[in-house]
Order: C-alpha cells, then sequence, then structure tokens
C-alpha cells in the first residue's frame, strides 16, 4: 500500500532531524575527547568547574541522543537547554574568576582563548543549534515502535558512553569519591 | 564528582536501553546536584585551586 505523501515527509523530515541530532553529540564528544587530549598529553589537570563544564556537555549530549533513540521531541531539547543553562553558568563564573588583570588564567590559552571561554561559546553555539532546530522541526515525532539505530546514531552513543566512562574512570583515581578540591 | 560522571554514565545506557522517563528524571537530578556542587564550590570557605 501507498504512504500519504504527509506520511513520507514526515519520515523523511524524522530521519533528517535525528542526523543532525547525531552530529551535535559527535561533536560535543570531540570536544569533550579534545579536553582529554589536553589533560593527557600536555599535563593539564581539570580543575573542579571544568569537571561540571563536562558534565554539562554530556547532559546537553544526552538529551540530543534521545531524540535519535525515541524519536524527536521538544521535551528532549528542553533538557539539553537546561544542561546548557548550567554549562553557561559554570563557565561563565570560570570567566569571571580569571578576568581581573592581576589574576593568571587556569591552563594553556588554545587559539587564544582559555579553554572555559571555549566552554562558553561551545554552549551559547549549542543554544543557537537548538533553537534553528526546533524552528525548522518544530513538531514532535517520537517513534511508536521499536526502530534500529542507524550507524552514525550508534556511532554517536559509543563515542558519547565511552567519554563519560573515561571521566568516571579519571575521577575516581584523581578524586576518589570527593568533590575534586583541584 | 565521580558519582556525576556515573550517573550521566547510567543515563546513556538507560537511554540506550530505552527508558525514557527514568533516564529524564535521572538527568534533571544529575544537573540538580551539578547546581549544588557549583554552590558548593562558590561558597566553601577551603582554598580551592580553580
Amino acid at each position: 500500500m501507498q504512504q500519504p505523501l504527509y506520511k513520507l515527509i514526515g519520515d523523511i523530515m524524522n530521519r533528517v532531524e535525528k542526523i543532525f541530532n547525531a552530529i551535535l553529540v559527535v561533536i560535543i564528544a570531540g570536544v569533550l575527547l579534545g579536553a582529554f587530549g589536553v589533560q593527557v598529553f600536555k599535563h593539564e589537570q581539570p580543575c573542579p568547574l571544568c569537571l561540571l563544564q563536562r558534565l554539562a556537555m554530556i547532559g546537553l549530549a544526552i538529551g540530543a541522543l534521545m531524540n535519535c533513540k525515541f524519536g524527536p521531541s521538544k521535551a528532549h531539547y528542553a533538557l539539553s537547554l537546561i544542561s546548557c543553562i548550567f554549562g553557561s553558568f559554570v563557565s561563565m563564573r570560570q570567566f569571571f574568576l580569571h578576568v581581573c588583570p592581576d589574576f593568571p588564567t587556569f591552563g594553556h590559552p588554545f587559539w587564544g582563548l582559555s579553554l572555559y571561554t571555549w566552554a562558553f561559546l561551545v554552549f551559547a553555539t549549542s543554544v543557537a543549534y537548538i533553537s534553528v532546530l526546533l524552528l525548522v522541526f518544530n513538531k514532535s515525532r517520537l517513534d511508536e515502535e521499536r526502530q534500529h539505530l542507524n550507524w552514525f546514531c550508534q556511532v554517536a552513543f559509543a563515542m558519547l558512553f565511552l567519554v563519560a566512562a573515561g571521566n568516571v574512570g579519571w575521577a575516581l583515581y584523581a578524586c576518589q569519591l570527593g568533590p575534586c578540591q583541584g | 564528582m565521580a558519582g556525576l560522571f556515573l550517573l550521566m554514565t547510567i543515563v546513556i545506557v538507560m537511554v540506550y536501553f530505552r527508558v525514557r522517563f527514568w533516564s529524564s528524571i535521572l538527568l534533571l537530578a544529575t544537573i540538580a546536584l551539578g547546581w549544588c556542587l557549583l554552590w558548593y564550590h562558590a561558597t566553601t570557605p577551603l582554598q580551592i585551586n580553580w
């Protein structure tokens, strides 16, 4: 039986939106891997606020992952935006701590900006990205039956899981169960 | 801090196994705990290397 045109267009929009969400997850996982690279290769241990920024980035990516897994929904975007707000507060707090002229920045700058400034830019850009997605794809389309993830979403899932698990291992090693007081 | 990352990892696993409602609740709870930790670091009299 032939599908009605509106349903076909809806399916295509659904897939395209999932791909855009998977791209966001891969980018965030890449940023987190870059932070790991700085930590391992430049021997710069992350501060407590840096770890909170990583936590917010993982939360942001989880909202996008939920869009890939359950189908796009405004509730999932809201979870990402809440994480973005939290992460922006943390990075702005760290930025303001180091903004005084005689106060040194934390860690080596990357392309002229500190990592916490880059983190703020990531959160601000993510808010803009999610806003555009909400503007273009403005209907929730939750998957009613089980669907297999496409390979790109599976890669995004695996990358984010590995980064999150890596952070668990590192935090246990460096701070045990404490709050990482630097 | 390790506990917060562990909670996030659990949320990712829950999403993978299609537990939508409780993964959302756990994600919000983790973010709330993150706010608490931010508050702790902002108000503690301990000398913290930021």
